[in-house]
């Protein structure tokens, strides 16, 4: 009986430490998912609407809730009127929130140059650079989602069978 | 004026807390000199030559003032002009570029360009400075239609708010009147994200950011106003506007710059307009050399009829 309970807690161990992998990389797709249709709305806002960055970061809604809270304290350092250059209040907030948004160097400093598409001086320059960015973060995107695929392909049946190998041995 | 202080550099503040912002009326910015304080009859330098304003600073002020969406801007900047939240409007200077596809050919600033310098006009709400020329314009229950004129910096468009405040708040004398103001250039309401930033009493509607001719007529069309206000007219189918609105029942407050009577009649339109008698009275304001202001009220033919 112990070992049958032991054995049902190994596996339901791995499995869900591999079920939380699975999660956390479906989290971190999801995020970039949302940050690209962020950027997305923000070239509408840009063109039709002529949003102020300020009132626009502060009252955007998203399902991620490291996005919105990113954006909102972007805005709460910027109405304080005491940073020169607006994209770098960005890269500050982006920084010190790294582990919360938890992407590889590459997709992060794509996350960061995205900056410069909302402070510019002209419009034509911003929705230049967003469209840029947009189109950086869908292919690294798209990279990323096929290189988990390819890791959950080997990990979870290697993960699997070493919870099998662990129960035999611990038989 | 905590809202002003916020568009300087950082760096600049700290001497801007220590000026005297009583009768401060303008502070301008050049790149390459220390900012300059207009008071009413004096102007100034602040602080020593660690307030020179170079392109960085004035980059970073442009920044502030903005809130960081210069680009959400442009059509403002286009105009030369900024309001801020509080009413104060900051004048642009600097590199226009243009083109020539106007209409009736007309050049068209599209954008200025290496902003060089700011001209920020503290905005001083003088609830009350109308108060005598008001009781002088009425007639019956409305008044006379009424240019104010003036150089430029007196306060014409100070005036012009208060008079319209006066008339659309009314007391117990007077009713309130509806009173339609068409704000081409936002000085008269100032309005900051859709908010006007100046009192204009509680019959005021305000048309922002819309030319005189066509927003005169429209607000004739769907806000039966009582009176229409405008600031600084100057253009012929303005001044076309002013005697359709005689003919129309409705009373036109207005403003127009001119140093003084003599110069005020040389100009064409107006005097068009005293031919037809679309203009019923002007108020002459004046500037006395101690900052103080008085005015004088001529009928429609350009006879005295009171000096204060």
């Amino acid at each position: 009986m112990g070992k049958v309970i032991g054995m049902i807690c190994v596996l339901g161990g791995i499995a869900s430490f591999l079920y939380s992998w699975v999660l956390e990389q479906k989290k971190r797709h999801g995020r970039l998912e949302e940050l690209i249709m962020f950027l997305q709305k923000s070239i509408f806002a840009m063109e039709e609407e002529k949003v102020r960055i300020i009132e626009y970061f502060e009252g955007y809604k998203s399902r991620d809730a490291v996005l919105e809270d990113t954006l909102k304290e972007i805005a709460k350092r910027l109405r304080r009127n005491v940073y020169p250059d607006g994209q770098v209040v960005w890269e500050e907030v982006f920084w010190e929130k790294k582990a919360d948004w938890n992407y590889e160097e590459e997709t992060f400093g794509m996350i960061l140059a995205a900056g410069n598409g909302f402070f510019g001086r002209k419009r034509s320059e911003n929705l230049c650079f967003l469209r840029k960015s947009i189109k950086q973060l869908e292919m690294q995107r798209d990279k990323s989602k096929e290189k988990d695929a390819q890791e959950r392909k080997v990990w979870i049946p290697v993960g699997m069978l070493g919870g099998i190998m662990l129960m035999i041995i611990l038989i | 004026m905590k809202e002003i202080i916020n568009i300087f550099p950082v760096a600049m503040r700290e001497s801007l807390q220590r000026i005297s912002w009583e009768g401060l009326e303008e502070i301008r910015v050049r790149i390459g000199w220390p900012a300059e304080l207009i008071y009413d009859n004096r102007s100034k330098w602040l602080g020593n030559y660690d307030t020179i304003v170079d392109r960085h600073g004035l980059d970073e002020m442009l920044n502030y003032i903005t809130g960081y969406s210069a680009y959400a801007m442009e059509e403002e900047l286009k105009q030369g002009f900024v309001t801020l939240s509080g009413g104060h409007r900051i004048g642009v200077t600097g590199h226009a570029t243009y083109d020539s596809n106007g209409k009736y050919g007309e050049c068209q600033v599209t954008n200025i360009v290496d902003i060089g310098g700011l001209n920020i006009r503290i905005a001083h709400e003088k609830k009350g400075c109308a108060k005598d020329i008001v009781l002088l314009l009425r007639n019956g229950q409305s008044i006379y239609n009424t240019i104010f004129f003036a150089a430029p910096g007196v306060g014409k468009t100070t005036y012009l708010r208060d008079a319209i405040r006066i008339l659309s708040t009314g007391d117990a004398v007077f009713p309130g009147i509806k009173c339609c103001v068409v704000d081409e250039r936002s000085e008269i309401a100032a309005y900051h994200m859709g908010k006007p930033q100046n009192d204009l009493g509680i019959r005021a509607d305000v048309l922002d950011a819309c030319p005189k001719e066509m927003g005169m007529r429209m607000v004739l069309r769907t806000m039966s106003p009582q009176i229409i206000a405008v600031d600084e007219l100057g253009k012929e189918e303005e001044f076309h506007m002013l005697e359709q609105m005689r003919c129309s029942g409705v009373k036109v407050l207005g403003t127009m710059h001119a140093g003084n009577l003599n110069e005020l009649f040389q100009n064409q339109l107006v005097k068009n307009c005293i031919q037809n008698g679309a203009v019923e009275r002007f108020v002459e304001l004046v500037r006395l050399p101690n900052g103080a202001r008085t005015f004088r009220i001529y009928d429609g033919q350009g006879n005295l009829l009171w000096e204060k």
